[in-house]
């Protein structure tokens, strides 16, 4: 009865946040503290709730019932100098400052038998990127939104001591809100004018389904082999509203002209699709008297986000089909967990992320790279039923430059790093 | 000891041969017509002059000083300017664009002592940089002769000072002794059938076969006069990536929404033919309607004289570009056996036709009044165009010769922040009367305009061009 209540009230408090970062393209792996500060190799760990996330397999082999909570804190920077021929050698802007706070919540109880139940509310993708009003990017994006919430009911089963399955479905729920500077040439001054504003958004949740699947090992000799599938999601948003505002140009027949071509304060209907990515992990960990050991190679099926449609209802002259043009990725993890007496254990990981995204497609909606990330962590059994981690990553981005190449002509160096501090409170009944 | 030595020597080996991997930008020289003057709107004016891609490429190279022969604005002729894009009257889209000014502006940079780094002569063809010599002097006295206004202000020398050597465009070039040269003619050896909507073979167009003998006269002439200078020459585009000739479509729609055929005297119009710019007052005084009773003038050979149209058939349109990949295959061997690299403007031109040019988000377009490449003449770029040709010159050069010129910043462009540093030797008074009779080249039409009108003929780059047309 509690139970229900918490879950309502997590869950409510989860769908107001605002949930987002990006890196890995915009796949976020922040699920659990404990799994964070060990690098996120922790599919063939998956020890406590949070394996609903990691490798759902691992749910089987827990004890009773297990809630786990939690939200990471994230802060992001981004500076962009330009290149010529646009926007220019000297050109310097940064992204404004955000903090994204994505929340976690995983239950696992026993269903009969070997057989276990559990459910995950997590964000496994986020993005948002806002740039300052005026800088010279504005016609491409000032500010982008995805919210992505996945509710994912599992079942497990331990078929045997050392080995268990588990597999679920993901509902993803998302929210797009897109923002972006309209720029027509003003045939007065021969230059660009800034004419108005695109707000696209949809206030409703899409939807779209998927389902994940996991193998846990129990090798013998502290060994243990985990593997873990999420499959693709593709989610259609049909209910979006494209908001166009005008702006004076000071010059009233030009202005005039445009409001002919542009549905300003008619707020006509949008649509977008987003193909999120399928993600395999495999892992191995060792798991002595105090120590854990564990690495994972994570593959991520980026091909699938090959481009992004922008439909304005009725408009064809205002939509678009963005390439994206996203290649598959694979990241790496590895953790370290040690214990220091029965109550309290230090983590420490390495993760390196390699970028699906091309140099031509790097923007302001998305200037991704391959990065670091060095965690650190502890987990303090509070009491025997409680248990809370703690997690600080640092995810420094390698300096993305973008050639000369990118489609929208907008070129130069992004230096990109992130900090995230996590934490989770475990709860045993 | 023996080490550092070592490294000291090849450390010195590195620096020469980065060095010599270096060309030398320190005096630079331009060759070629309006395209290469800045020439924009209709006219040639500080304004656009600045913004010359000779202009932005000096601005690159980092050269102090580049000398270009001025006129003060409003320009020789006075540049277009866009008075109106809706009718007051009707309230219907109808760009009217007319003279930015009565009184054309003046040389101002003409008592500089040397010779002009930028030698382009709005209208000049290739044999015409050959022979053809100015005479500032006349322009002083008032003499104004539209047929040679552009080469007195330019070339002003009939002889090169202190020499005796007859001024020509490549005469001026090869004592300026530059260090770099580029090379931009060819364009009205063929765009003249374009602008008068009819290709005839030694009227609107030179002969393949004199292009070919002056190009090479051209190229070989520089080479052997400077056989240390790098040079780069840009080919021609088509006439069919330019407003003058895409802007008009061939058909009208009826207040019933009705889609019907223009008229010419030779018959009415299909989708694949082209009506130019020229023909914008002709159709809003009902030329070409049908039903009116005018037929809008395909022009050619009548009565044993040529007659300018504004029609240019789909057959006429190809005959002209298959002319001009003529044109180019010589240029592009002429330039290869003079060592110099082509920019294949033509290329670059017709991937904007189909594609644009995507900046910062923006696209440019080779569309008229909107596409913020071309000016409101519809054959020339205006600013924001010339330092996109200023930019592929970057890259060519860069690529070509190993080169690190900086490329373009174009958003100062897009936005309207660029800056100059052109250095003016100093001004001269002339009186503005002289130059009244420049103005005759430009008749203003009359009558109601209800689509984009252009209330006075563009420079003429076509023989006879600049008469009223006489439908």
């Amino acid at each position: 009865m509690t139970m229900v209540r918490k879950c309502g009230v997590l869950l409510a408090v989860v769908v107001l946040l605002p949930a987002l970062a990006w890196g890995n393209g915009f796949a976020l792996f922040e699920h659990g503290a404990r799994g964070v500060s060990m690098g996120g190799a922790f599919v063939a760990v998956a020890d406590d709730a949070s394996a609903g996330y990691y490798n759902p397999a691992g749910l089987a082999f827990l004890e009773g019932t297990q809630a786990l909570a939690g939200a990471f804190l994230i802060t992001m920077s981004s500076k962009f100098r330009g290149d010529n021929p646009y926007p220019g050698a000297g050109y310097k802007t940064e992204m404004e400052d955000q903090i994204f706070y994505p929340p976690h919540f995983h239950y696992s109880a026993p269903l009969a038998g070997n057989f276990r139940w559990g459910l995950s509310m997590i964000a496994p993708f986020g993005l948002g990127t806002w740039w300052p009003d005026n800088y010279a990017g504005r016609f491409i994006s000032k500010r982008i939104d995805l919210k992505v919430f996945d509710v994912n009911p599992n079942v497990s089963w331990k078929l045997f001591d050392n080995f268990a399955v588990g597999v679920g479905f993901d509902y993803f729920l998302v929210q797009v809100d897109l923002t972006k500077s309209i720029g027509v040439i003003n045939p007065y001054t021969q230059r660009v004018a800034e004419v108005g504003q695109v707000h696209m958004y949809n206030d409703t949740w899409a939807g779209g389904w998927g389902y994940n699947l996991g193998v846990l090992w129990k090798l013998g000799g502290g060994f243990s082999l985990g593997t873990a599938y999420r499959s693709r999601v593709e989610v259609e948003i049909n209910d979006a509203k494209a908001s166009f505002v005008q702006f004076s140009t000071g010059y009233a027949d030009f202005d005039a002209m445009v409001a002919q071509l542009i549905p300003f304060d008619r707020n006509p209907k949008g649509y977008t699709r987003v193909n999120f990515p399928a993600e395999a992990r495999i892992g191995l960990a060792w798991r002595g008297e105090k120590t854990i050991v564990s690495a994972d190679a994570v593959h991520m099926g980026w091909d699938s986000f090959s481009e992004l449609p922008i439909t304005v209802v009725g408009y064809p002259h205002l939509s678009s089909v963005r390439p994206e043009e996203f290649r598959d990725a694979w990241t790496y993890r590895v953790g370290l967990e040690r214990k220091f007496s029965d109550t309290f254990a230090v983590q420490v990981g390495y993760l390196r992320d390699r970028t699906p995204m091309p140099t031509h497609i790097v923007s302001p909606m998305l200037p991704d790279a391959d990065r670091n990330g060095y965690s650190v962590g502890f987990s303090w059994q509070v009491n025997p039923k409680m248990r809370v981690d703690g997690s600080f990553l640092h995810l420094p981005f390698d300096n993305r430059s973008t050639k000369g190449q990118n489609l929208d002509n907008y070129n130069g160096t992004y230096r990109t790093r992130a900090e995230l501090f996590g934490m989770s409170v475990v709860y045993s009944f | 000891m023996k080490k550092a030595t070592a490294a000291l020597v090849f450390f010195a080996l590195g620096i020469a041969t980065l060095a010599s991997a270096q060309v030398n930008f320190t005096n630079y020289v331009a060759l070629g017509d309006s395209l290469t003057a800045g020439y924009a709107s209709g006219g040639l004016a500080k304004f656009y002059q600045e913004h010359s891609y000779p202009a932005i490429l000096a601005r690159q190279f980092g050269m102090a000083s580049f000398q270009q022969p001025l006129v003060s604005d409003p320009g020789i002729a006075p540049v277009l300017k866009l008075q109106r894009l809706i009718d007051p009257q009707t309230g219907t889209l109808a760009p009217l664009l007319v003279p930015s000014g009565t009184t054309p502006g003046q040389p101002i940079n003409a008592t500089y002592q040397g010779i002009y780094n930028n030698l382009a002569i709005p209208g000049a063809k290739t044999g015409d940089l050959l022979t053809k010599t100015g005479d500032i002097g006349k322009v002083q006295r008032g003499e104004i002769d539209p047929n040679t206004i552009m080469y007195d202000i330019v070339l002003r020398f009939p002889k090169i000072p202190g020499t005796n050597i007859t001024g020509t465009a490549v005469a001026q070039a090869i004592a300026a002794k530059p260090t770099f040269l580029s090379v931009w003619i060819g364009n009205n050896d063929v765009l003249g059938a374009a602008l008068a909507a009819v290709p005839i073979d030694g009227v609107t167009m030179t002969p393949v076969a004199t292009f070919q003998q002056q190009y090479r006269t051209l190229l070989a002439t520089l080479r052997s006069q400077l056989p240390n200078t790098k040079m780069v020459v840009a080919n021609i585009p088509n006439v069919t990536a330019i407003p003058f000739v895409t802007t008009i479509k061939p058909y009208v729609f009826t207040p019933q929404g009705q889609k019907v055929y223009l008229l010419a005297d030779s018959g009415p119009l299909t989708d694949n033919d082209y009506v130019t710019l020229q023909a914008s007052s002709l159709i809003a005084q009902g030329y070409g309607i049908p039903g009116t009773g005018k037929l809008l003038p395909d022009g050619g050979i009548v009565n044993g004289q040529f007659v300018p149209g504004v029609v240019l058939r789909a057959a006429e349109a190809a005959a002209i570009n298959a002319r001009i990949a003529q044109l180019n295959q010589i240029i592009a061997e002429e330039a290869a056996a003079v060592g110099a690299p082509v920019l294949d403007v033509n290329s670059i031109f017709n991937e904007i036709l189909a594609h644009g040019y995507m900046l910062g988000g923006i696209k440019l377009t080779a569309a008229f009044l909107t596409g913020g490449i071309f000016s409101y003449d519809g054959v020339h770029p205006q600013r924001l165009g010339y330092a996109l040709v200023a930019n592929e010159f970057v890259k060519r050069i860069n690529s070509a010769f190993g080169a690190r010129v900086p490329q373009v910043n174009l958003q100062k462009y897009l936005e309207g922040t660029e800056t100059t540093t052109t250095v003016m030797a100093s001004q001269v008074q002339i009186d503005p009367g002289a130059f009244n009779s420049t103005l005759q080249l430009f008749v203003p039409q009359t009558g109601k305009p209800q689509r984009p009108v252009i209330r006075r003929h563009l420079r003429p780059e076509v023989p006879g061009g600049g008469r009223p047309l006489r439908p």
